[in-house]
């Protein structure tokens, strides 16, 4: 079977075999957590389980050997030791299985001659057989369409990401990371070491598929850089690409050829390639979820100048220096909008009328406020209206945060839908117990309504800025 | 000048403009739950009650002797406050009010003027106007109630409330104590200047913090911070640093900014570590207050594992550090304690995933950081990356996560090597509960706590360099 239709099998999947699986009486095992959090995700699918011993766990039948297993079977998850993969590949074959998910380590990123050899003898069953192999060392498919994932907690609702990622622990990091600030992933894919299915074969795959709109990588090393290069550039030219690359120092590569057995390449060259082929380039994995939430939320922008509303004078002299630093202008709002303002505020400590506009935690529930938010809306002069908010101001105690914090969600919320200005929102995780848990309720709230949200100025100015210059660039190579 | 002690050591203090639901009441609130012993009176020229209070029309009808009076009534009658606070024999005005020179009108400027006037004329001093005023833990004085109330050795002044609060909070949270702390606004008579040749000869201020939007005397400032950076580490971080960023800060405080050129090599000259915001500000806090200093640039991290793993390699690389290869005999030390199959786990990061948050984790840390040789470890950073971890279902990871406490804040207490914590947190319901309190934990212990393997490398690269530089104007000097 070839790659494409064997990723679309099993990102469509029905049913499942986890290989691997301790039978109820005897411990806990990496298989028993895959099946507990299949279950838990709810995959509605199949699940068979498969161990030589036989028994059962949660009331499901063990089947001592795959081909024991009455029923067609998609995706095969093995749990099992190294040296015996090969026949379980073997089997997978025989059984009509699309795929084969390797989460087994102990293949070439050991760095022995023995796993190398191991390794090098799954990748040649897997080109033999035609039965695909995801991995070994990874964690494989979550696929919310399918309702089905490796991991409980993840998201449920599917979207125009998608996501391919070298390491495991990454991979969850980034969903949840960007998933908590209203990122929906379509088809996410932790690949490990590559010796089948690799870096590139996804790529092309992604390039094809109608439900991706935009794509996000973590990438360790590439097995052909030309290859790679030549599908990375024809990629980039239909849909975002977001690249992280990990191992880019001299050490950092030396932990990822033990990590995944990559070959990191020079830092220099990766740079210069990722730039030319006109991928989106970003540090680290906070900078990838502000640009997945800044490519799936954030209108086009006409330009860099913006009027900031937000709580704070001290907050906003700091945010002014983060915008102006990342080359954003902040023009003066025309004297009727100032006057709505003044005609708004009382006599608070620190209130600055220009912009930013400083308006107390109180201001946002009040008509009059919302009325000068409005028009500053409404403002030719602006390409786009940011909302800066700490969670916990000056003198808000927690009896009225909450209420208050409501009340500034709503007048956001109000004004992003009546207004076709592009807004975004800047919400501070507040370094308190209590401002954490008002953040993720806040930031929920939002992006449900549409709006970007960020968690601080610099991260929002580089994300943004970046988009922009995504943009121009694009439409810059286009003919 | 006299000294300052009076600011921030009041025995009796009046809350001028206390009735009930304003800002005068929350202030009252905040000292009364902060633990302060001396008398508070409150102050409403229509009289009535205060948070059980009965409240003075007039700070002259009140009996006793009072230290400390903040004003929060209306700016047109401040002078005449202050008028009466002189009279009374006050010490000190903390003026909360704002509408003055800050709103940029003559009036404004004009009633600023008047009061430091008035202040100059008696021996009254005045912080603000259009500020917080003091926290100050040792005398429960506080303006929120939810501030720590232990006393600690870093001071911290700020020129703007709202970010003064924000760095006692952040910094609190993660186990940094204050000396005292000061909002001190538009500084119209007590200045950054004032305050910082104060610290200098504060001893129970170790560390100075400072936000600042604008400065009086650029010479006198330059003076002051190079005679205190001379003696204690003085970290600044400066508002209105952008052009555009200094037009907000004069109508913020009524600051002029001057610009970023004059500013970086004032800093520079003067031996004070500049600092780029607020998150990195708490970081070096953390650092500067709780981290032994590392000999050298030589990391371990432990846990992490995988990708997690590499990034944080490449952040540390590129902040300047080397993570040395295990040695050979170390390796097959604990090859032979932990019996181990994987030969990965013992590399520089160190994968624990296969052991958890067990006692192996405890007992393998605890020999490298103990192994001493020429490539011993300098620093040990503990990875722990919340986000990233697949394996574990609530429940379980509840129990864990207690377990991983305890044995880290038990290495840490064992330990003569430096040691952090780094902890990557993430806004889930699922989990930022559960690193709220290990953070917790650990921060009580006194143990160094960050949020990303990048701001540590670029804390703890800062004040390796910061004392690097010391010991080379010691050579020379």
């Amino acid at each position: 079977m070839n790659k494409n239709e064997a990723l679309d099998a099993v990102f469509n999947l029905r049913s499942v075999v986890i290989v691997g699986v301790a039978p109820g009486d005897e411990g806990f095992n990496t298989g028993r957590l895959f099946l507990n959090h299949i279950i838990e995700y709810g995959f509605k699918g199949k699940i068979h389980l498969v161990n030589p011993k036989g028994g059962e766990v949660l009331g499901l039948k063990i089947y001592p050997h795959l081909s024991d297993i009455p029923e067609a079977v998609d995706y095969v998850i093995s749990c099992i030791p190294a040296p015996f993969v090969a026949q379980l590949i073997k089997d997978s074959a025989a059984k009509g299985a699309k795929a084969v998910c390797l989460f087994t380590s102990g293949f070439a990123e050991f760095g022995t001659e023995t796993g190398r050899q191991l390794e090098m003898g799954v990748q040649r069953l897997a080109q033999s057989t035609g039965v695909r192999v995801i991995g070994p060392n990874c964690l494989g498919i979550h696929s919310p369409k399918a309702g089905f994932s490796f991991a409980p907690d993840l998201p449920h609702e599917t979207g125009p990401v998608s996501f391919i990622c070298q390491s495991g622990g990454n991979t969850m990091y980034l969903v949840r990371a960007a998933g908590a600030r209203g990122i929906r992933f379509n088809k996410v894919i932790s690949y490990g070491n590559a010796c089948d299915i690799d870096e590139t074969d996804l790529l092309e795959y992604l390039h094809q598929d109608a439900e991706t709109k935009v794509v996000a990588a973590y990438i360790e090393g590439v097995k052909d850089g030309r290859r790679f290069y030549r599908v990375l550039q024809e990629l980039a030219a239909v849909k975002p690409v977001v690249v992280l690359k990990g191992g880019t120092t001299g050490a950092g590569a030396r932990v990822a050829a033990s990590h995944t057995a990559s070959l990191a390449g020079s830092h220099d060259l990766w740079m210069r390639a990722l730039d030319q082929a006109g991928a989106i380039r970003v540090n680290d994995l906070d900078e990838m979820a502000d640009m997945l939430v800044t490519l799936q939320y954030m209108p086009l922008l006409g330009g860099k100048r913006l009027a900031m509303a937000g709580v704070g004078g001290g907050a906003g002299v700091l945010a002014t220096d983060d915008w102006d630093r990342a080359g954003f202008v902040l023009p003066q709002l025309p004297d009727d909008i100032r006057q709505a303002f003044r005609d708004a505020l009382g006599n608070d400590a620190g209130t600055i009328l220009s912009n930013p506009v400083d308006i107390p935690h109180l201001g946002f529930g009040h008509e009059v406020f919302r009325h000068a938010l409005t028009k500053l809306g409404q403002f030719q002069g602006i390409d786009l209206l940011v909302f800066h908010l700490p969670i916990r101001g000056i003198m808000l105690s927690l009896a009225v945060a909450p209420i208050l914090i409501d009340r500034e969600t709503e007048t956001i919320i109000r004004l992003h839908r009546e207004s076709a200005m592009p807004m975004a929102v800047v919400a501070h995780y507040m370094a308190t117990g209590e401002g954490w848990h008002f953040a993720a309720k806040y930031v929920k709230d939002f992006y449900e309504a549409g709006l970007t949200v960020y968690h601080s100025i610099p991260s929002a100015a580089k994300a943004i800025d970046r988009f922009i210059r995504y943009h121009r660039n694009l439409m810059a190579s286009q003919p | 000048m006299g000294s300052l002690d009076p600011i921030f050591y009041p025995t009796s203090i009046a809350i001028a403009g206390a009735s009930p639901g304003k800002s005068g009441q929350w202030f009252l609130d905040s000292i009364r739950t902060s633990g302060f012993k001396g008398p508070i009176y409150a102050i409403n020229s229509k009289g009535g009650e205060v948070s059980g209070l009965l409240a003075y029309t007039n700070v002259k009808d009140i009996p006793g002797p009072v230290d400390y009076t903040i004003c929060c009534i209306p700016a047109p009658h401040v002078p005449q406050l202050v008028r009466d606070c002189a009279a009374k024999g006050v010490k000190t005005i903390s003026i909360y009010t704002s509408g003055f020179s800050e709103t940029g009108t003559q009036e404004g400027r004009d009633l600023e003027r008047e009061i430091v006037r008035i202040a100059q004329a008696s021996r009254i001093r005045i912080v603000g106007p259009n500020c917080l005023g003091v926290y100050s833990p040792k005398v429960g004085l506080s303006f929120a109630s939810d501030f720590s109330r232990r006393v600690g050795k870093v001071a911290l002044i700020g020129q703007s409330g709202g970010n003064t609060s924000y760095l006692i909070r952040a910094a609190s949270q993660r186990g940094v104590r204050f000396s005292k702390a000061v909002s001190y606004g538009n500084a119209c008579d007590i200045n950054e200047s004032h305050l910082l040749e104060y610290l200098a000869h504060d001893p129970e201020t170790e560390i100075v913090a400072a936000y600042i939007e604008g400065i009086k005397d650029g010479e006198r400032f330059h003076r002051v911070l190079s005679r205190l950076s001379a003696v204690k580490p003085v970290l600044v971080l400066k508002g209105g640093y952008t052009r555009a960023g200094g037009e907000i800060a004069a109508s913020h405080t009524g600051s002029l900014a001057g610009s970023a050129e004059v500013w970086d090599s004032l800093i520079q000259q003067s031996g004070a570590i500049s600092v780029g915001n607020l998150e990195e500000m708490v970081d070096l806090l953390v650092t500067f207050a709780l981290l032994p200093l590392p000999r050298g640039r030589k990391v371990g991290v432990f846990g992490g594992g995988g990708g997690a793993s590499v990034l944080a390699t490449d952040e540390l690389t590129m902040a300047g550090f080397t993570l040395p290869r295990l040695p050979p005999e170390l390796i097959k030390e604990l090859m032979e304690l932990f019996g181990n199959t994987a030969g990965m786990i013992f590399k520089n990061p160190i994968d624990l995933s296969m052991v958890g948050y067990s006692q192996s984790f405890y007992d393998v840390v605890k020999r490298l950081l103990s192994y001493s040789s020429g490539d011993s470890f300098d620093l040990g950073l503990i990875h722990a990356g919340f986000g990233q971890a697949a394996w574990f279902s609530s429940s379980a990871f509840e129990i864990e996560i207690n377990q991983f406490r305890d044995f880290v804040t038990r290495i840490h207490r064992e330990t003569d090597k430096p040691l952090a914590l780094v902890l990557q947190f993430l806004i889930t319901n699922w989990d930022w509960q559960k690193a709220l309190d290990l953070q917790r934990g650990c921060s009580e212990a006194g143990m160094p706590v960050f949020h990303s393997m990048a701001s540590a490398a670029k804390a703890i690269d800062r004040f390796l360099r910061y004392h690097e530089a010391r010991q080379r104007a010691g050579k020379t000097g």
